[in-house]
């Protein structure tokens, strides 16, 4: 589907219903899927996809249009993602260690045997902090410079957290990996 | 573990979650739009508030308060003594149009006054003794309208003397004295019978009858004030009383004019030089080049008397008269004597006789004892130290412009600046005990007026409105020689002073 993307954000700015709906209906999957990998269930994830969408729909004003509006979106539920975990305290739980193995062991593994939901368990799986930081830094983007300013961490903790993360999902990869085999020797037998 | 590898699997994760989307329920949609309803329609405490007609009508009872309010202000404690009279004066015209009215009136505050909720002074009996009648709470009837109700004489003659009486008074009375108004009657019966029952319950019709007494009639009629057929108003004019601001003068010290005296303990020293050394230091040593002489300042004092006059809060001119006798020492290596006369004469001396010839004065020269010219004669140096007082006495006129600052302060500090005309007056050379050499305008040596340039600063403290003493730090150097043109000395006196005055200002 085809979005007139000025149109709806036109709508928006009118607060037509319509477009609102549109707007939400075209973004709010992946959204979802976004703050699935934040929260550590669904309900939360719910709560942060519906806030996100009010802040997005009252700042709808402010969108320049000098970036894809959908990195617009995305940025604001990253942003209220954060928030709802600073709530919940669960970023004090990061450890402030500066020491971290950058020397992970070699992997072969790949994602392409896995399911969404899959995925999505082994990171909500993670302690909050290396969850959020995983999240940040392998999948949205940003630097560890730029994680730190923004969960107002140490560098060196957002990386001991990482590799931390990375470390644990893993471990569960292969350990997922290994009992496929298994269950396809034992089906092959 | 290598850099790519590890960017392989971010970017395994990110390609992964990239495209991943999930159902959200429906649920929340739902959320979303109830919350952009509640913020469609905000919640206002005071909707009404927003209707711009109950605006205006709020704005009308904010004003019509702001109006009554000095009705309002009337109508407090304060003014409980008025409305002993305005109370009826207001219901008045309601009585003359309408006596049931008045009646209807009269009976609620008669229940009132008879409650035996609210006993009053008038139930119990002591309208004599306290010389006020209480008729509701808190209205009280003068002392004299009690006591003539008490003696039986009408108030209403004193009352008729001062206020017209409505023409329909006689019915009213009538009406008030009738079987009609029982309840007035029985008011009036317990305020003439202080020993009467005070139970607020209707006496017995007998009492209603017309020819009670003479004094019940004379008890209502103050009562009933409805026969007054004036319409009193009171009128509150607010207006803002055209007050003068008196702007208080400043404390202004009369210091437009002052005069002051002073004494000035000073150095002086009139540097006075003998540039030419006389013939017969030359003759004598012919091997020196330059003989040595000097001044040296001694403790002088001046007299001084000043004046001046404020031209502004800053600036002021002043000048004075001021008596300066300056004394100094002159030193030299060596004195001049005459091997003629044996008259010996130090070098300044030699110097001023030889300008006195210089200028002709032959009597000069012959006074101090000399032949008609002391370089020509044959003289001797004698090499030797002296040292001579050189005196020297001057009349000054200084003229000063000053600015003051802190002018109004108890403490005021005022630079000076200006001009000093010295008159000269006399100049006493005193080698040895009981030789003085004097010089003297007349003898031409001395400028008669030379002037100085001076400057100082002064502290003034106002010891009250008209006198302040000062103290004044002062430096006067001379413009020029104070001598007409001498080829052989040169002069320019300088004095540092430190005056000690008193000021009056008038």
């Amino acid at each position: 589907m085809i979005i007139d993307q000025q149109k709806l954000v036109d709508g928006c700015r009118k607060r037509e219903r319509s477009a609102q709906k549109q707007l939400y209906d075209a973004f709010a999957g992946k959204m979802f899927a976004l703050c699935l990998r934040y929260v550590k269930d669904r309900t939360d994830a719910e709560d942060v996809l519906q806030d996100s969408f009010i802040k997005i729909y009252d700042k709808i004003d402010s969108f320049r249009g000098d970036s894809p509006l959908q990195y617009w979106i995305r940025s604001i539920v990253v942003n209220t993602a954060l928030k709802h975990i600073r709530k919940q305290k669960h970023l004090l739980e990061i450890d402030d260690v500066h020491t971290y193995d950058t020397n992970i062991a070699d992997s072969e593994l790949t994602l392409s045997g896995f399911q969404m939901q899959q995925l999505l368990g082994f990171i909500q799986e993670l302690p909050t902090g290396c969850q959020t930081i995983f999240n940040l830094y392998a999948i949205e983007g940003y630097q560890h410079n730029e994680i730190a300013e923004l969960l107002s961490i140490s560098e060196g903790t957002s990386k001991s957290q990482y590799s931390r993360a990375r470390m644990l999902l893993q471990q569960k990869l292969n350990k997922e990996q290994r009992f496929d085999n298994e269950s396809v020797r034992k089906t092959q037998f | 573990m290598n850099q790519s590898e590890k960017h392989n699997f971010e970017d395994e994760w990110k390609q992964f979650f990239e495209s991943a989307s999930e159902t959200p329920p429906p649920s929340v949609w739902d959320g979303i739009t109830e919350q952009l309803d509640k913020k469609a329609t905000p919640i206002v405490p005071l909707v009404w508030w927003k209707n711009p007609r109950t605006l205006y009508t709020a704005a009308a009872v904010v004003a019509l308060l702001l109006l009554s309010w000095p009705i309002m202000k009337l109508r407090s404690p304060e003014s409980q003594k008025d409305r002993i009279t305005q109370t009826p004066q207001s219901t008045e015209p309601k009585a003359s149009t309408d006596p049931g009215l008045i009646e209807g009136n009269a009976s609620e505050r008669i229940a009132q006054a008879t409650s035996p909720a609210q006993p009053s002074s008038t139930n119990t009996g002591n309208a004599s003794t306290t010389n006020q009648l209480t008729i509701l709470p808190g209205i009280t009837l003068p002392a004299q309208l009690i006591s003539r109700l008490n003696s039986g004489i009408n108030p209403t003659q004193d009352i008729d003397s001062h206020q017209p009486v409505s023409a329909d008074a006689p019915a009213l009375s009538e009406k008030l004295s009738g079987e009609e108004t029982p309840s007035i009657v029985t008011l009036a019966k317990q305020h003439v019978t202080p020993n009467s029952s005070t139970s607020g319950q209707e006496l017995p019709p007998v009492l209603a009858e017309k020819n009670t007494s003479g004094l019940t009639l004379a008890a209502l009629t103050p009562l009933g004030t409805s026969e007054q057929s004036v319409y009193f108003q009171k009128r509150y004019v607010f207006y803002k009383p055209d007050v003068t601001e008196q702007v208080t003068p400043e404390p202004t010290r009369n210091t437009e004019y002052w005069a002051g005296i002073g004494v000035m303990p000073s150095s002086f020293n009139p540097q006075i030089n003998v540039t030419s050394p006389p013939a017969a230091f030359s003759q004598a040593n012919a091997s020196r080049q330059s003989m040595s002489n000097s001044s040296k300042a001694g403790l002088s004092y001046a007299l001084q008397m000043q004046t001046g006059v404020k031209v502004s809060k800053h600036w002021s001119i002043e000048t004075g008269l001021s008596y300066l006798q300056g004394n100094s020492t002159f030193i030299s290596d060596g004195y001049v004597l005459d091997a003629v006369t044996s008259r010996s004469a130090n070098v300044l001396e030699n110097a001023l006789l030889s300008g006195g010839q210089q200028k002709n004065n032959a009597d000069f020269t012959a006074s101090a004892g000399f032949g008609p010219d002391p370089n020509k004669i044959a003289a001797f140096y004698i090499d030797l130290d002296q040292s001579t007082n050189n005196d020297y006495r001057y009349l000054q006129l200084p003229v000063q412009a000053g600015y003051t600052l802190n002018p109004d302060g108890k403490v005021s500090y005022t630079v000076l600046g200006g001009m000093v005309a010295n008159l000269f007056l006399k100049n006493e050379l005193q080698s040895a005990s009981g030789y003085r050499f004097t010089t003297t305008p007349q003898d031409g040596l001395y400028r008669t007026l030379n002037w100085s340039a001076a400057t100082g600063v002064r502290f003034n403290y106002h010891i009250s409105e008209h006198f302040s003493a000062s103290l004044t730090g002062a430096y006067q150097k001379a413009l020029s020689s104070s001598l007409h043109n001498n080829s052989d000395v040169e002069s320019r006196p300088q004095l540092y002073g430190l005056t000690w005055g008193v000021r009056y200002d008038f």
